[in-house]
């Protein structure tokens, strides 16, 4: 949540309570003067309606202003670069696969890196090469 | 080709579709427990109340729809009118209900 949006959060939940405080107030009041006078048809008054409605507002823009884009930081960047952040420009997620691969290749994130990156898997010809090597080694000198 | 692209437009990522659920119903519960408590301060009662709920609750979802969606809220949820309009109604109504006769009785 964004400075902006905490702020605007607060000044509406400020109103609101303003709002709420000064309509207690006029139906205590309005209360006392039903109790003298035959008419007790008091509206509340307009400013405190617009005050609630305004409050209202506010928050409802609070609340969507604190959404912000969806950013991410790449998992393999190289050391001593500056740390850049990665978005798609959208405030959810893409729900279709194709979509949500494509935020995966942005961020380098690997689905099957538990397979690709098992200790038995790594460098495999590495390993092939060194095996054939020994091989070779032990047949020369037995 | 084609095949691709129909094979490609019908796999979801269900991990998505659930945290952008989940978003949505965050959003939509704090505005209307605070609808409910500005309704009670109106001291609204009866249909006017409910209305004020489901005004809130539509322009809601405008501006969802326009604002967080981009006017695509298909490219973010599966079935766009059950799960923005329909899921959570039951839920948000009891919310503002609660909210609504707290503050009614709070003032009145």
């Amino acid at each position: 949540m964004s400075f902006l949006s905490k702020a605007i959060q607060y000044i509406a939940i400020i109103v609101i309570l303003h709002s709420g405080f000064s309509s207690y107030e006029f139906h205590q009041t309005a209360k006392q003067l039903s109790l003298d006078s035959i008419s007790n048809v008091i509206a509340l008054p307009i400013d405190i309606k617009y005050e609630a409605i305004a409050g209202l507002l506010l928050f409802i823009i609070s609340v969507f202003v604190s959404f912000e884009k969806i950013e991410y930081y790449s998992l393999r960047r190289q050391e001593g670069h500056s740390i850049e952040t990665l978005s798609q420009g959208q405030y959810l997620k893409y729900i279709t696969l194709n979509k949500a691969t494509d935020r995966d290749n942005m961020i380098n994130s690997d689905p099957t890196g538990d397979v690709s990156y098992t200790p038995n898997m790594v460098h495999i010809h590495e390993k092939r090469k060194q095996m054939r090597d020994w091989i070779q080694k032990q047949q020369e000198t037995s | 080709m084609d095949t691709n692209d129909q094979f490609s437009k019908q796999v979801k990522s269900g991990t998505n579709i659930q945290e952008n659920k989940k978003r949505y119903e965050t959003l939509m519960d704090k505005v209307c427990l605070m609808a409910g408590v500005v309704t009670g301060i109106l001291q609204l009662e009866s249909t006017y109340g409910f209305l004020a709920f489901l005004i809130t609750y539509l322009f809601t979802i405008l501006l969802y729809v326009i604002g967080i969606c981009g006017g695509h809220p298909g490219l973010f949820y599966e079935n766009t009118i059950s799960d923005l309009l329909f899921d959570n109604f039951t839920r948000e109504l009891m919310g503002f209900i609660m909210a609504w006769t707290f503050s009614f009785a709070l003032i009145g």
